[in-house]
């Protein structure tokens, strides 16, 4: 039994391989939407390939539905990320109202988040696989593990979310907390690589929570400040609470990643040096 | 036989003259005090609009990391608050406000007060240069540690509440004072809501009052009230509709017509300068916030210098509400004494003179007549129903319609407040509450008014004796 | 009295009419809210998809695409408060995507149209939104909206969306001068509007500072407030001399924070300036720098009528070593039979004791000494000296 579903498994994949190399041949992006889907017949599966061309994003998706493995599989040629994501928005949205789907989408654009080969094909349909049974957002192909972990605390819902979604895409593991007291107890429990943080935090503020954590690091620990404080005080403050690095508000998500990747490069030097 | 019969006919009917006379009178009485009642009212909803506006379309907290806003002094006199000083300066250390100063006053406490600030924030004696706009009872000590940078202690003998704000004054650095009780817990972004307005008129905007509301019932962690209900007690509950009517349906239109008589001591702001000028906060009888806001009023006119009294109903400073007939009583004779002092000492100079226009001519003549002189106007009014029964002039049918009249145009202001609270600030989220507050602000009339007016005459039968006393109040935790 | 009485009840009536009508009111914007609120709950669970493709895709090369499902109108303030929320929250691209995402979903025309031709709410709602997005166009009409708008809340929000929209200086110009026009002084919450616009605000409050007028001159100081480059201090070096106090308090302060060294000239007119606040902030100025040439003149300061002052000049002298003692001490010894005298020497003698409780500290217990010593043989009596051990 066990070699039975190995081969329908190798069948998709070197399906889909192929699907993608052609998408690509021209040396465009080739989008790729994974859809764990109930019992699909023909025509609904071209309703859905029609749905996935009919919308802004403008780009003409292959369809077609693996039975064995339940998965519906849409490739388009030159769909980058940004507009494969949004193609499937819409197939998403028809699917839960058909009651076709099953688990969660995932969504990758090769060559923009990995090579297609064959192992990451295989990859991403493992994660489509065990998706199912599951509810929720729609997810991204991404090969690399965690990198590094960070923990984020920041009150500001919509600026977390914009943090955590990006950070995640960089290959972070992120740990959110939305106020002082739970940041503390997260650096505890999961003890980050790196912490970002703002100095408004309820509860605990910000200079507290930098100073305790250096405490518990023993003055290693690596803590960038984001906020919208912008006086030469607080900055000062920030700095002799033991704060790393600042980043002042409305937010450049490109200087908290470089300032990020510049310290934990620093860290990692020192620790080759040190030999620790 | 003859004789007597016709005099005391002749008295009786001269009785009836009289009571008839006073009825008309009672009926002028209660038209004009509708009639101003309506036109604050009516003021208040009208500014509900641009209020709701000015709320809606100022990016707040985007503000509250602005280097422009005004450096403030909140000033936090504490007696006998050893329980709860830590978690409330905790709290007002943590305020989203980009430079700001809390000053805590311990005014003398006989419990630790003193002790938990020091050891809990482990604040060492320091020298600063004070001034001495205003003399305080003696200071004892002045405290600091540089890890709170913000924050300020001052440990004096006992003086009481105004002669503590007198005394952070003195040492205050900035501008702006803030005057908060050492039990209210301030919202987070209620000093930038009131920077803002000041901010709008810096030079004229002499004193800024807050919103104060009834915390009882709520859920409060760690210093943030996290979930708003309706108060589940009586008392607190009559407490919250009273409050809402009168700072939403009232503060606000007085405020409109610069004509507001008080910032509650509980919430408010004030330019320190103007609050020196007047010679601080009157100590020794309480009350001491009315005051200091009629001062202001009455110094600006004399001097002619164009001045505004704001009210800001969007900036919020929770507070306990007392929840026993005991302690509530306690405070309102408190305030019966404290008002009639107020007009006593500086309400009757300004009476109906016209060189301290709407204040002089509206504000403190309805304060004095139906405020102050209220109990008495009442207490004769009942003594003149009594007359109307004995003397068989009554006819049920008038005497009731009156009552409803009179219960169903102050029911009508009720629902404006409400109107108010709903549609600019709407804090409560369910309709349960929305019920509850429209069956006790019809409840109130049922006996919460007239207990109001039996403290009131208290207080000032306690005015009349000299009694100066502070009478009781029990610290208690939230959440009740 | 009977037909009082028939008045009387009539007017109960009506009384009673008006009542239910209010209260029908008011549970009506009660409802009203309830329902909106989960509705927007309900969007939420819709849009959130949506909403991650925003956040995943903003700093991407694809422009960002509208959303793929229909909206009604509470739904589609919900997405534009949203983004307003993004829009005012991020920087860079990612802004940028925003905005263009916001024009592409036809919300800045459909603003514009209602600031044309809306009721009074309406206009004012749109020129937020048109401030929130920055379009550049609705500047011309929200500057003749300014123009005819009484000073309240709802002017200061139009002010702000033109700063925010501003094409050019040139715009935020016009904005200032409608607004000075009202003369209520409310400098610093114009320079926080004119510090969301996109222009060069140091180049513009420079400007200001050059001009004659009182109030610009005002707004380019508070602009400038945290400026500490030196070019700033010479900028505002001939406001030290104003007429209007808070115009060279202002400048003092932003002088006194600029400069790494005060000229002589300088020193002199800030120590003998007339206002108290600037006397003071000169003093603490010259210990901050460490200018131990001007002890002597720091040592005028000690004299100073105002008490702050003195106090202020007394600790300079304090931290500018050896010779500001030497000075305070003389000066302490001159000025003795006096008022101030005996402060000084109450000054000095609760810091000799507030210092020998530091003696583990090296830098103190050598200030210590030399306080002792100093202040020992100016007036005459033997200090205790403490040794390192």
């Amino acid at each position: 039994m066990a070699v039975v579903i190995r081969n329908t498994v190798q069948e998709i994949k070197l399906k889909l391989l192929q699907s993608i190399h052609a998408a690509t041949r021209k040396g465009a992006a080739g989008g790729v939407i994974l859809a764990p889907c109930a019992k699909m017949n023909p025509k609904q599966v071209e309703q859905a390939s029609d749905l996935l061309g009919n919308n802004e994003a403008a780009l003409s998706f292959h369809c077609f539905y693996d039975t064995p493995n339940q998965m519906l599989c849409a490739v388009a040629e030159g769909g980058g990320l940004g507009s494969t994501h949004y193609a499937s928005l819409a197939l998403k949205d028809r699917l839960q109202q058909q009651q076709l789907l099953q688990g969660q989408l995932v969504v990758a654009s090769f060559p923009e988040s990995a090579q297609p080969t064959e192992a990451m094909v295989e990859a991403m349909l493992e994660q489509a696989f065990q998706s199912k049974g599951k509810e929720g957002d729609i997810r991204f192909f991404a090969p690399h593990q965690a990198a590094c972990s960070v923990l984020l605390a920041e009150p500001d819902d919509i600026v977390r979310d914009f943090i955590k979604i990006r950070l995640e895409l960089k290959g972070y593991l992120v740990h959110e907390a939305r106020d002082g007291q739970e940041a503390y107890d997260a650096f505890l429990r999961h003890r980050p690589d790196l912490v970002v943080t703002e100095l408004n935090l309820p509860i605990l503020d910000g200079y507290q929570l930098i100073r305790s954590i250096q405490e518990q690091a023993q003055g290693s620990g690596q803590v960038i400040v984001l906020t919208d404080k912008l006086q030469e005080e607080s900055r000062s403050r920030a700095y002799e609470s033991g704060a790393a690095d600042y980043v002042t508000k409305p937010l450049s998500f490109a200087e908290l990643l470089w300032k990020m990747k510049r310290l934990t490069q620093t860290h990692e030097n020192m620790r080759g040096v040190d030999g620790r | 036989m003859r004789m007597l019969h016709y005099y005391s006919e002749q008295a009786l009917n001269g009785l009836r003259e009289v009571l008839l006379g006073y009825g008309y009178i009672a009926m002028y009485y209660a038209l004009v005090i509708t009639f101003i009642y309506f036109l604050i009212f009516c003021l208040s909803i009208r500014h509900t609009f641009p209020l709701q506006r000015g709320i809606q379309y100022n990016r707040i907290q985007k503000l509250s990391g602005s280097e422009q806003l005004p450096p403030v002094s909140i000033l936090v006199p504490a007696y006998n608050e050893e329980l709860t000083i830590q978690e409330n300066v905790r709290s007002l250390l943590a305020l989203h406000y980009p430079e700001y100063e809390v000053i805590v006053v311990n005014d003398g406490s006989t419990d630790d007060t003193a002790k938990v600030m020091i050891e809990h924030f482990q604040l060492q004696e320091i020298r600063p240069t004070v001034a001495s706009h205003m003399k305080t009872e003696r200071v004892r000590g002045y405290y600091h540690n540089p890890d709170y940078p913000n924050l300020y202690f001052i440990d004096k003998e006992n003086g009481g509440k105004a002669d503590s704000l007198n005394a952070g004054i003195n040492l205050s650095h900035y501008s702006l004072i803030s005057t908060i009780d050492a039990d209210s817990l301030l919202e987070k972004d209620a000093l930038t809501r009131i920077a803002r307005v000041y901010m709008e008129n810096p030079q004229e905007t002499v004193a800024v009052g807050g919103n104060v509301r009834i915390v009882n019932s709520c859920t409060v962690e760690d210093g943030i009230v996290k979930q708003i209900r309706f108060p589940k007690q009586l008392w607190p509950a009559l407490q919250n509709v009273e409050y809402m009517k009168a700072f939403l349906g009232g503060r606000i239109g007085w405020s409109a017509l610069n004509g507001l008589i008080i910032v509650s001591g509980a919430f408010g702001v004030f330019q320190k300068d103007k609050v020196i000028a007047v010679g601080g906060y009157r100590g020794g009888y309480p009350g001491e916030d009315m005051n200091i806001v009629i001062k202001l009023h009455r110094y600006c006119l004399e001097n002619q210098i164009p001045y505004h009294v704001a009210f800001c109903p969007d900036a919020v400073c929770w507070t306990q509400a007392p929840d026993t007939y005991r302690i509530l009583s306690s405070q309102r004779k408190r305030w019966g004494r404290g008002n009639l002092k107020n007009m006593v000492e500086e309400g009757v100079h300004m009476l109906f003179r016209p060189r301290y226009k709407v204040f002089g001519l509206l504000t403190i003549p309805y304060n004095i007549l139906f405020e102050t002189l209220n109990p008495y106007i009442r207490l004769t009014g009942l003594l003149a129903m009594l007359g109307y029964w004995l003397l068989n002039m009554a006819d049920w049918k008038i005497v009731a319609v009156f009552m409803l009249v009179n219960l169903f145009s102050c029911f009508i202001l009720s629902l404006g407040a409400l109107l108010i609270e709903e549609k600019a600030f709407s804090r409560y989220p369910k309709l349960s509450d929305l019920n509850k507050m429209m069956l006790y602000s019809f409840l109130m009339f049922f006996g919460y008014r007239q207990l109001g007016v039996l403290w009131r005459l208290l207080g000032h039968i306690d005015f009349f004796r000299n009694n100066n006393s502070w009478g009781t109040m029990v610290r208690t935790q939230f959440n009740k | 009295m009977y037909s009082n009485l028939d008045i009387a009840i009539t007017f109960l009536y009506v009384l009673l009419l008006l009542n239910v009508l209010f209260a029908a009111l008011v549970y009506g914007v009660k409802l009203r809210r309830l329902a909106r609120a989960r509705a927007q709950q309900r969007f939420e669970e819709r849009a959130r998809d949506y909403r991650s493709y925003i956040l995943v895709h903003m700093e991407g090369e694809e422009p960002l695409l509208a959303p793929p499902f229909t909206m009604n109108r509470a739904e589609q303030e919900a997405m534009q408060a949203w983004l307003n929320d993004m829009i005012e929250g991020l920087s860079g691209i990612p802004r940028e995507r925003c905005i263009e995402l916001c024009r592409r979903m036809g919300r800045a025309d459909h603003y514009l149209d209602r600031l044309r031709t809306g009721s009074y709410g309406a206009r004012l709602d749109a020129a937020y939104h048109l401030g929130c997005m920055r379009v550049q166009e609705a500047v011309p009409p929200l500057l003749q909206l300014l123009r005819s708008h009484p000073r309240n809340s709802a002017f200061f929000v139009i002010a702000r969306a033109i700063a925010k929209c501003a094409r050019s200086k040139q715009d935020i110009h016009e904005m200032v001068q409608i607004a000075l026009k009202h003369n209520k002084g409310f400098y610093e919450l114009l320079v926080d509007m004119v510090k969301e616009a996109d222009i060069d605000h140091g180049a513009l409050f420079a400007e200001y500072i050059q001009r004659e007028d009182k109030a610009l001159i005002q707004i380019g100081l508070c602009g400038l407030k945290a400026a500490s480059e030196p070019r700033a201090a010479s900028a505002v070096y001939r406001l030290l001399d104003s007429s209007d106090s808070a115009i060279s308090a202002l400048a003092a302060a932003i002088y006194l924070r600029s400069v790494h060294f005060i000229p002589r000239h300088a020193v002199h007119k800030l120590l003998r300036h007339p206002l108290e606040e600037i006397r003071l902030l000169a003093a603490e100025g010259i210990a901050d720098l460490k200018l131990v040439s001007y002890a002597e003149a720091l040592r005028q300061g000690v004299g100073d009528d105002s008490r702050r002052v003195a106090y202020a000049s007394a600790s300079g002298l304090l931290r500018l070593g050896e010779q500001g003692i030497i000075q305070l001490c003389a000066a302490a010894v001159d000025a003795s039979g006096t008022t101030r005298g005996d402060e000084l020497n109450q000054w000095i003698q609760d810091e000799l004791r507030s210092l020998s409780g530091l003696q583990h500290d090296l830098e103190q217990l050598s200030r210590y000494n030399s306080l002792a010593y100093h202040y020992g043989k100016a007036a005459g009596v033997k200090q205790p000296i403490y040794r390192v051990v």
